[in-house]
């Protein structure tokens, strides 16, 4: 036995050591919440008790599993076509993440690269892209939603699109701002006195460092395009109906809000608690990655 | 002026700061003294305690990490560390005072000048208007700034920095502290313009009779400006004495070779000694001496326990086994 | 037997414009930041540039490292101007001429290995073995253990790191290095250290030095010949030890007594010139240090000072010091 399959499992232990007291560090309660609706979204076949869509009119407007008049297979209770909401619940948790993680990669690639461009070349190129971004910070996200999506008709992919192409700018103005400051270190010179292009320059040695920035302002974009998401579904120029995007499922409880509370409450209530844990993450992870930013 | 009680006097000063790491003595056990009129230059290099000794005399150590955990610190007599905050805040800025190094980041950018003076002798001598503005201008023809009247809406930014930090002091001495604290402030500053500041302090100190802890790495300016020395290395001072003795009389190894590894402007040197190794840690102190690992004359004795006291002459005082004579 | 001369700037200067308006520009003025400068450097040998804030010695070095390009004024490399350089002189220029910065913390990436930031100036093309091998090579010439390949620019001290700053400028077989105060920023008995390591490098692999430095004693220990500048211009240069001995312009004087003496015993009156180092943007008329200089002259304000040689081996940009005949 050579000494490399030895120490094998002193460095899967090593690794396994790390990896638990990295878990450590993390702030307990939104790590948890965020746990539980990626858990959600990847198994919800195998959670949800009931399919999502399809509804039982004689269960209809049942309310949750407490109160009198409930049963506990709904434990959330029902809406007015019959359909589980506990289920659509875990459903829509596979909608907020897909249509946030697509929009906020979308945005986030083009965004940073517009301000690593725009920061490293300054001069007139940085004028004319920040002033592009100037323009798209400007624009009414949701108006321009509304009125696109009444065009072009609610679909995944024009929600995803539009919010995607509006969100660019917010990136593309905190990775200028990060690559200004980059440059002005000493190695970047080096790097040229070294004979290296502008283009290794900015992929080798300034995107690295900032991809610590760029974690956390995805993070927060993350929890704000979920929020969009759920008004323009909310207004019914995001996710089309039968989704159970929870947008959607409070507009549709909207009307029964004073006979069945539950039906928008829930989906409301479950978007909120996301939103926080989202914000809460974002937070932690700014606050752990910034004084070692300023370290270095 | 042996006689006379000395203005400050340091016993025993002990600073640490808790940290996940472990427990950083920072200062651990410095005691000197110093006569009105007296400078004080303390030596030393990153990690060796001398600023968080500045801090710790104006109790301005960040809290909650850092905490001062034991000694005194007698003010003409009166223990400072023992003062209520209130009181202490009466003290700072009035009867002991403080320049930094980097006089952009001592200013406030977004106020002028004269507000940034006025703020403190406001603050102190409670006057207000046209009395105010005297003083402040007073303060600041004080450190030979021309035409300061003139000067008072300037704001740091359109100053050169040599005009900032004479700003800084002007801000320090407004009220005529019995004692300034210096924590290296012309190493930002460009060698002429050093030698104009240092000038000033000098004129200003024999005027106003003002004691100055002066705090650098540079011996040119403990040999220029300072009257006594005190050597620092790991949070204790190594020696400490009259700068004529530690220049030409150096005990402690660390002194000595402190000495020998800065090169001279004014002849030729031959091969600088350097000193070999790294400054400790100072969460994880061993026993015995802190300098042993580096020290060139290290026996066992130095490994096992602290060295004590030695008197080598008058005010002339060193930890060193070395200097201990055999009994 | 001559030594060649590696870099060779004549008449060089580097203007900035300052500019008002975004999209249509006007330029308003210009900072003459480096102004009718003349160095040259040989193999072997360190020449020293000494000056305050101000004084354009760290533009003179963005110069030399082609960082800048210059407003006018030739530089020669190995006799070739740059003008004409092709693809392969750049290649070759930034393979013999490195540089080592003043600040160590910001002269190493934090996010790359330090056997990736050291390896960096080789060429793209260099097979992984010799890069290895040239990798254990300059570590130890800097006095770093093999393992400090694998670590990151954190791990390491001040004066360790500017080892690995060392190490990195030496991996092409350079023939100069650019140093721009290279140990002002570290502890005193770490400059030590690096200096040391400096002097024994250059003995060995036969470098020239050009450093720049506000710090005189760093530079009397260092350099063979010095260069003075002030506010754009140089004023002085000469053998090292004989300027230092017997420095000549009013500035140099001044410089020199205002460095502190090491002995409490020396606190003799030194020049403590009054005033401020001039704006590049808006200089004194005629020669620039007038408003300062205790030898000032009618003809000072007016017209500008040439460098003559009032000794051999001399120059010096001063009226008074070189009375016209």
């Amino acid at each position: 036995m050579s000494t490399v399959e030895a120490q094998r499992p002193v460095l899967v232990g090593h690794g396994l050591r790390k990896a638990w007291s990295l878990v450590r560090q993390l702030p307990p309660t939104s790590s948890i919440l965020l746990s539980l609706v990626i858990i959600g979204a990847v198994f919800a076949e195998q959670l949800a008790p009931h399919h999502p869509t399809e509804g039982e009119l004689r269960m209809r407007t049942r309310p949750a599993a407490w109160v009198e008049g409930g049963s506990t297979t709904h434990l959330l209770g029902t809406d007015d076509q019959g359909r589980d909401i506990l289920s659509r619940i875990i459903y829509g948790t596979r909608i907020s993440l897909a249509v946030s993680l697509t929009a906020v990669l979308l945005a986030g690639t083009i965004g940073t690269a517009i301000g690593l461009i725009a920061g490293y070349k300054g001069g007139f190129v940085d004028a004319l892209l920040m002033r592009l971004a100037d323009i798209g910070l400007s624009m009414p996200l949701i108006l321009i939603a509304v009125v696109v999506t009444a065009v072009t008709g609610a679909s995944f992919r024009n929600v995803i699109l539009v919010i995607g192409s509006l969100l660019w700018p917010r990136f593309a103005r905190q990775i200028r701002g990060e690559t200004l400051s980059i440059k002005e270190n000493d190695y970047i010179a080096l790097a040229r006195v070294a004979g290296r292009s502008g283009t290794y320059i900015v992929w080798r040695h300034i995107f690295p460092n900032v991809v610590p920035s760029l974690l956390v302002v995805s993070t927060l974009q993350v929890a704000y395009v979920i929020l969009v998401e759920g008004s323009l579904s909310f207004l019914g120029v995001g996710v089309p109906p039968p989704h159970p995007a929870w947008g959607l499922m409070i507009a549709e409880g909207r009307q029964l809000v004073w006979t069945a509370p539950w039906v928008a409450g829930f989906p409301g209530i479950a978007m909120g608690l996301t939103l926080l844990a989202m914000n809460m993450f974002g937070d932690w992870l700014r606050d752990k990655l910034d004084p070692k930013l300023r370290q270095v | 002026m042996a006689d006379q009680t000395p203005l400050l006097e340091v016993r025993g000063l002990k600073t640490y700061f808790f940290t996940r790491r472990g427990t950083v003595k920072a200062v651990d056990g410095v005691s000197f003294s110093l006569a009105p009129g007296e400078t004080l230059a303390v030596v030393g290099e990153s990690g060796s305690g001398k600023s968080v000794t500045a801090l710790s005399i104006l109790r301005l150590v960040p809290e909650p990490a850092g905490r001062i955990v034991g000694g005194e610190v007698l003010l003409d007599g009166q223990d400072v560390l023992k003062l209520k905050r209130r009181e202490m805040r009466r003290v700072r800025g009035s009867r002991i005072s403080m320049v930094l190094q980097d006089p952009m980041t001592s200013l406030n950018p977004a106020f002028s000048v004269g507000d940034q003076v006025g703020e403190v002798v406001k603050l102190h001598q409670g006057v207000v208007g046209g009395e105010l503005r005297r003083r402040v201008v007073d303060a600041l023809s004080r450190l030979k700034i021309p035409s300061a009247e003139h000067r008072l809406a300037d704001y740091p930014h359109q100053m050169s920095g040599g005009m900032r930090q004479r700003v800084c002091g002007a801000i320090a001495l407004s009220c005529q502290p019995r004692l300034l604290i210096a924590d290296e402030p012309t190493t930002s500053l460009d060698v002429t313009i050093q030698a104009q500041f240092l000038e000033l302090l000098r004129e200003i100190q024999e005027r106003f009779h003002i004691s100055v802890v002066f705090i650098t790495h540079d011996f040119g300016i403990v040999a220029a400006t300072a009257h006594k020395v005190a050597v620092m290395y790991a949070g204790k001072i190594v020696e400490i004495g009259t700068t004529e003795e530690i220049f030409d009389n150096p005990v402690h190894p660390y002194t000595e070779a402190l000495l020998r590894c800065v090169p001279r402007s004014d002849r030729l040197e031959g091969r600088l000694v350097d000193i070999p190794g790294q400054p400790p840690d100072l969460a994880n102190l061993a026993p015995g001496c802190s300098f042993a690992p580096r020290c060139p004359r290290a026996m066992d004795r130095c490994w096992e326990a602290y060295p004590p006291e030695v008197e080598i002459s008058t005010g002339h005082v060193t930890n060193c086994w070395l200097a201990v004579k055999a009994p | 037997m001559s030594a060649q001369t590696i870099l060779e700037g004549a008449g060089l200067r580097k203007h900035f414009p300052v500019t008002k308006g975004l999209v249509l520009t006007r330029v308003t003025g210009w900072v003459k930041a480096v102004d009718q400068v003349s160095v040259t450097l040989q193999e072997g040998e360190t020449v020293g540039l000494v000056g305050e804030s101000g004084s354009g010695k760290t533009t003179l070095a963005k110069l030399f490292l082609l960082l800048e390009r210059p407003t006018e004024g030739t530089l020669r490399f190995y006799g070739k101007d740059l003008g004409q350089f092709t693809r392969e002189d750049f290649a070759r220029y930034r393979q013999t001429v490195q540089a080592v910065f003043q600040d160590p913390w910001s002269s190493l990436n934090p996010r790359m290995r330090v056997a990736a930031i050291i390896a960096e100036p080789l060429p793209r093309e260099t097979p992984k073995s010799q890069v290895k091998e040239r990798l254990a090579q300059v570590l130890s010439e800097v006095g770093l253990s093999l393992a400090s390949g694998d670590r990151f620019p954190h791990e390491f001290s001040g004066g360790q790191r500017q080892r690995i700053a060392v190490a990195r400028a030496l991996v092409t077989y350079p023939k100069s290095i650019i140093l721009d105060e290279p140990v002002s920023a570290l502890d005193v008995s770490i400059r030590a250290q690096v200096l040391n390591l400096l002097k024994d490098i250059q003995h060995r692999l036969g470098l020239s030095y050009f450093v720049i430095s506000h710090d005189l004693a760093t530079m009397r220990y260092i350099s063979s010949r010095l260069n003075v500048m002030y506010a754009g211009k140089i004023v002085e240069t000469g053998q090292s030890q004989e300027v230092y001995s017997n420095p000549l312009h009013p500035y140099s004087q001044a410089l020199l007594s205002a460095a502190l003496p090491l002995h409490p015993s020396f606190r003799k009156s030194r020049i403590v010139l009054s005033g401020e180092v001039p704006s590049p943007l808006n200089p004194p008329s005629g020669c620039r240090f007038h408003p300062r200089c205790p030898l000032r002259m009618a003809i000072c304000s007016e017209l500008e000072p040439l460098l003559k040689e009032p000794a051999p081996g001399r120059l010096v940009a001063c009226h008074a010091v070189n009375k016209p005949d």
